[in-house]
């Protein structure tokens, strides 16, 4: 399962650079791509729709942001840090806010990823009504709905146009591999080897990479 | 996996797991509906099972069986010293999710003697309960308590620690971050393989003599086990982590091929039965999800549409 969105033109070069696939069209309107000489089906979905692929064993293996198993927990083995999307957890406040707040402040945060923002603010000490969103967390403090979001960040760009700053980094993110159990257990020596080419293809991956959130 | 299959399928299922338990000598024994907290408590938060708490008239804290293995022991007493081969067909209730589930389970429990014997006897009758509930397409996946801990005893104490922690989740790019200092030592905790190929890979890690010991006796069981089910692949995983709950030896899952979905899974627990009865030498035993088993064999052992969700290996 290889990811729709922000990821998939990062996704399609690597799973080139592993020799697994080739001429993937990540905007193609059918989302299923054979490879029929090695044997392997490929699809486009939503990061989060690839991890339940993965999850009830439709798919062996799956392309899933590191927030997204943060957030799912699901049931999944992690074997691959593909190093693609690579880009930062973070904290972030309006610019002429401090950091950290006065003791006893109980903070509204607006966020996509609530376990994470509930975990890192809870081992922070602060009290915190998480706000969950599905997306665009960064203007709610303009319009007033939290003090704080908990977002990706990858330049700092667009929280810069919304009037934010970073006030702590919470984890590096990247893409990784998952695998569901029986996959990995099942023998099936293709498993191994789609696994041990990407790993391969991704620690050639530079660090950094680009994108402009 | 969640399986929306008929009861009367289920309950057909189940009922073949359990004519293979009795006809191999065991006896059946009625499960209590709800166990004593204060009794389990310890094999409980080592199983990590999410329980049904209530409380009795009587002040005492109950949980509705949330684990066959931990209501066998509670309800046998004692094994007075003897081998005891008891089995069951119990309904057993987690929380999962947040929300309280009940589903049936046929198992079997071997208390007293330790061996290798006992446990092929174990193994075989998982994997015989499997094919006379109808799943065709099974693999056996095979690790050892002793075998992870002690890959993981071969890394410096806090690297040792976020490795463990890292299995747990299931999460093999922290264990390889870890273990940064001994990467054989990953890679062996993340390849599941045939025992031959899992030999191979460990070639270059000079394990200790009871990690070798361990190594061995999974490689001994899964060379009987292919004798015997030919048809079964066999498995080792040294990663089988978050399975390993109360488990202090041998751990043990049946898988269906294709979908991976888990239709028995057991092992030893010798720590466990010693617990509730000094005089036990040590427990091992299995469950099937009877559910599982049913989905499994609707499919015709082989998956949700009858074959590989991915395209067998035959067809490359």
């Amino acid at each position: 399962m290889l990811p729709k969105g922000r990821l998939a033109a990062e996704a399609a070069q690597l799973v080139e650079a592993a020799g697994l696939a080739r001429d993937l069209d990540p905007q193609a309107r059918t989302l299923v791509h054979e490879e029929p000489d090695l044997g392997i089906r490929l699809a486009w979905l939503r990061p989060e729709d690839g991890l339940t692929y993965a999850e009830r064993g439709v798919a062996a293996l799956a392309f899933v942001g590191k927030d997204v198993l943060l957030e799912r927990r699901a049931a999944v083995d992690e074997v691959v840090d593909l190093g693609i999307g690579r880009c930062t957890a973070c904290l972030a406040v309006p610019e002429d806010a401090h950091w950290p707040p006065p003791a006893g402040t109980r903070l509204r945060v607006a966020t996509h990823l609530p376990r994470l923002a509930e975990e890192f603010l809870r081992r922070q000490g602060h009290a915190a009504e998480i706000i969950h969103l599905r997306g665009s967390v960064e203007i709610a403090p303009r319009l007033g709905l939290a003090d704080a979001v908990v977002d990706l960040v990858q330049t700092g760009r667009t929280l810069q146009a919304n009037g934010l700053k970073v006030a702590a980094e919470i984890m590096p993110i990247t893409c990784r591999l998952v695998a569901h159990p029986g996959a990995r257990r099942a023998g099936d020596p293709r498993v191994e080897e789609i696994i041990e080419r990407l790993a391969r293809a991704a620690a050639a991956v530079p660090a950094g990479g680009g994108g402009s959130r | 996996m969640t399986e929306l299959v008929e009861p009367s399928e289920e309950r057909r299922a189940a009922a073949a797991a359990l004519d293979v338990l009795l006809a191999a000598g065991y006896r059946e024994t009625r499960l209590p509906p709800w166990l004593d907290y204060d009794r389990v408590r310890d094999g409980l938060d080592r199983a990590r099972v999410d329980s049904c708490k209530f409380v009795a008239p009587d002040g005492r804290v109950l949980l509705l069986l949330p684990d066959p293995t931990l209501g066998v022991l509670q309800s046998l007493g004692g094994t007075g010293g003897q081998a005891l081969r008891v089995c069951y067909w119990a309904d057993v209730f987690r929380v999962v999710d947040g929300r309280w589930t009940r589903g049936a389970q046929v198992g079997a429990e071997l208390l007293g003697p330790v061996g290798l014997d006992v446990d092929l006897e174990v193994v075989d009758l998982a994997l015989a309960a499997a094919a006379a509930a109808g799943c065709r397409q099974v693999r056996l996946v095979l690790n050892d308590a002793g075998l992870t801990e002690g890959l993981c005893g071969m890394l410096p104490p806090a690297e040792a620690a976020r490795a463990r922690r890292a299995l747990e989740a299931g999460d093999f790019v922290e264990v390889r971050e870890a273990a940064r200092s001994r990467p054989e030592v990953a890679e062996a905790l993340r390849y599941a393989g045939p025992a031959a190929d899992v030999r191979s890979r460990l070639k270059t890690l000079p394990l200790p003599a009871a990690v070798e010991a361990r190594l061995a006796h999974l490689e001994q069981v899964a060379a009987a086990a292919a004798r015997r089910h030919p048809a079964a692949g066999v498995v080792i995983d040294a990663g089988m982590v978050r399975e390993i709950g109360y488990y202090d030896g041998l751990v043990f899952q049946v898988i269906e091929a294709g979908t991976g979905r888990v239709l028995a899974a057991g092992g030893r627990y010798d720590a466990l039965a010693q617990a509730a009865d000094p005089a036990c030498g040590g427990g091992v035993g299995f469950a099937c999800d009877a559910a599982a088993l049913a989905a499994a064999a609707r499919a015709g052992g082989a998956g949700e549409r009858g074959e590989a969700p991915w395209p067998a290996a035959g067809s490359r």
